[in-house]
């Protein structure tokens, strides 16, 4: 089965919140590269605990997620408490005082139990510290001592990556393992279509050929996310410790290039306020984002 | 570990839940709408006559034409220039409010969906997009996009598949994959593109389910997951060279989102021009069952007939090639693919 889960313990923090700081943005479709530029802070754990609560004030519930069993692939800025091996982050969402529940769809959601790698961005922020939200999140597949599998946010492994993006690792024959088929139009076919315009054959010749192939419901079904061996069928799936080797490259190629994310917030900044949202002309002000690394090459 | 948490835990704890499939990829929300929603838009973000206006229009439209789902939205446009939302420090002003906002609204995403709920009630549904960015508007070819600036239009059917009650699919032909290079549908016509994909249709007749029936086949094309090659990552300047009488390999996604089987033909085409027919000449072609909801990545080879004169040709394909199908949707039967093919 495939649980989320998260706490409801309402425990409020006594954490204070800047006011009116505006957050610097981090691109919703960051690069790997600016992935670890943006993120001065990126560790592995456990998520252990989960709760709901507040920042000070605020009427806007956080969930607050705790990791256990800390391991930092990257600390360029100071995050919580250095002599334990737990964090916990926070984000926007979860249950409110007249005990409605907010859910704001970006926000990355954890699965207790599961290990993640985590990028925790630089800057001011108000709804989540993740870079690039659910594009920050990994799944860790196996024990870290045995070179885990990297798996994206919804689980997926990854093969590699490149200038734009993780690519997601090949499963060997999945469709074909699944019972799906076809069946190749053979050359007396092909020429009938040629000389009839292009018309496939028709319907009796079709459906015989046709009439081969079953496909059910059930054959298409694929395994539950957590499976033993899952991922047996899949090749090329990226480890850690390669993915930690790019991590180390990146940032100390980037490093000091983005000083507005250098050091790490766990608390949000409210830039709006409390004074509710503006409606706005799309074409006021828009400009183009400045991306140095999107094209970035992939050593 | 998950599997010794007891079911009173789940139950306590499930509050985001999502709706676990072992045969499907679409993920529901636990709230959802009980009536056809009321979208409230901010008209100084979407003037009358504008791009964006129209734009969210089509959008809104994606969803609402769904056949076999009985949920659509209404659009209303009004005069307001500030509103509260459940993501900013209240709980919201039950209204579903549609507007353009500044960046740190949004934290600097392109497009936001918050929702306030109680049990499986939802109480409001508020979309906004940034502002501050510049965006592609109008109907763009996604695989032949050249710069970074996001679409729009796919925005909008995204956080607009938010408000039907969907959370992000771990699929990339979805409209509802998480991450902008996720949503790789493209449809196989113009007007199809940015369209809700199979995954996410079958999750909204989940949602709303509805007695109307949908025939509906199609085919797209992309980059292979995972794939050593990246040809088909192309853009439309890009030429490939090949001899007559040798092969080319196209990838491309036949797909089925109609709501029952559907048994079809496929044929790929090398042609003069960018409109691909079944009088084009005939590379090869394929028979297709596929079960509803279902989409199916190919990578195939082809011989180009050494007869073929040389020249400069498109290659694409056409489903249904002998419309033995009586779709709802006939206009997306073809695809062309980006690029040419420079036969000598």
């Amino acid at each position: 089965m495939f649980f989320r889960f998260l706490s409801v313990a309402l425990i409020s923090l006594s954490l204070s919140v800047p006011a009116l700081a505006a957050p610097a943005a981090v691109p919703p479709d960051a690069t790997p590269t600016e992935l670890v530029a943006y993120s001065p802070v990126i560790f592995t754990g456990i998520a252990s605990g989960m709760r709901y609560g507040f920042h000070d004030d605020s009427k806007m519930p956080y969930t607050f997620v705790q990791f256990s069993g800390v391991k930092y692939l990257r600390r360029d800025s100071s995050i919580g408490d250095l002599s334990k091996d737990t964090v916990e982050i926070s984000m926007a969402g979860g249950l409110r005082e007249n005990l409605r529940l907010l859910e704001i769809d970006e926000m990355p959601k954890f699965d207790l139990g599961q290990r993640y790698l985590v990028f925790i961005r630089g800057g001011s922020w108000r709804l989540s510290p993740i870079t690039a939200l659910e594009k920050g999140v990994f799944r860790l597949h196996g024990r870290l001592a045995d070179d885990a599998l990297v798996l994206n946010y919804h689980g997926q492994p990854i093969a590699r990556m490149d200038e734009r993006q993780f690519i997601l690792a090949k499963e060997k024959s999945a469709n074909e393992s699944a019972g799906l088929a076809e069946q190749e139009l053979d050359s007396r076919q092909a020429s009938y279509m040629a000389a009839s315009s292009g018309r496939a054959p028709k319907d009796k010749e079709k459906e015989k050929a046709l009439s081969e192939i079953v496909v059910t419901e059930s054959d298409l079904a694929r395994e539950p996310d957590n499976a033993r061996g899952r991922f047996a069928n899949f090749e090329d799936i990226m480890t850690i410790s390669v993915l930690q080797k790019f991590i180390e490259q990146t940032a100390q190629k980037t490093a000091g290039m983005y000083p507005e994310f250098s050091q790490v917030s766990l608390t949000p900044v409210d830039p709006l306020g409390g004074k509710g949202v503006s409606a706005r002309s799309p074409s006021a002000s828009g400009t183009d984002e400045v991306r140095p690394f999107s094209k970035t090459q992939v050593d | 570990m998950n599997s010794k948490i007891s079911p009173i835990l789940y139950i306590l704890f499930g509050v985001f839940g999502a709706v676990a499939s072992n045969s499907n990829a679409y993920d529901l929300k636990s709230h959802t709408w009980t009536s056809d929603p009321t979208m409230r838009v901010a008209t100084i973000s979407f003037p009358s006559g504008s791009i964006w206006r129209d734009d969210l229009e089509t959008g809104v439209g994606r969803w609402n034409g769904i056949n076999g789902m009985w949920l659509e939205f209404d659009l209303t446009y009004s005069n307001y220039n500030s509103f509260n939302t459940p993501c900013d420090n209240t709980s919201g002003d039950g209204e579903n409010n549609v507007a353009f906002v500044s960046s740190a609204a949004v934290d600097g995403n392109w497009g936001l969906h918050c929702s306030d709920y109680d049990g499986s009630e939802r109480l409001e549904s508020d979309i906004m997009f940034n502002a501050d960015i510049s965006w592609n508007t109008g109907i763009q070819d996604e695989r032949v996009r050249k710069t970074d600036k996001p679409t729009f239009l796919k925005v909008v059917v995204h956080e607009f598949g938010h408000s039907v009650g969907l959370n992000h699919f771990d699929t990339e032909h979805a409209v509802m994959s998480q991450g902008y290079d996720g949503h790789l549908w493209w449809g196989g016509s113009e007007t199809y593109r940015h369209h809700p994909m199979a995954d996410d249709i079958q999750g909204s007749r989940v949602l709303y389910s509805h007695s109307n029936g949908e025939i509906d086949v199609t085919a797209t094309n992309f980059e292979m997951s995972g794939a050593t090659s990246t040809a088909l990552w192309r853009n439309n300047s890009t030429i490939t060279n090949v001899s007559a009488g040798n092969s080319v390999n196209v990838e491309y996604s036949v797909a089925n989102i109609g709501k029952s089987s559907a048994s079809f033909s496929l044929g790929v085409y090398l042609s003069t021009n960018d409109y691909i027919s079944t009088s084009d000449t005939y590379l090869g072609g394929f028979g297709y069952v596929l079960p509803a909801h279902y989409i199916w990545d190919r990578d195939k080879t082809f011989t180009i007939p050494s007869n073929v004169a040389p020249g400069t040709y498109y290659i694409g394909v056409v489903v249904d090639t002998d419309n033995s199908l009586t779709e709802n949707r006939e206009s997306n039967n073809r695809l062309v693919f980006p690029g040419k093919w420079n036969v000598n």
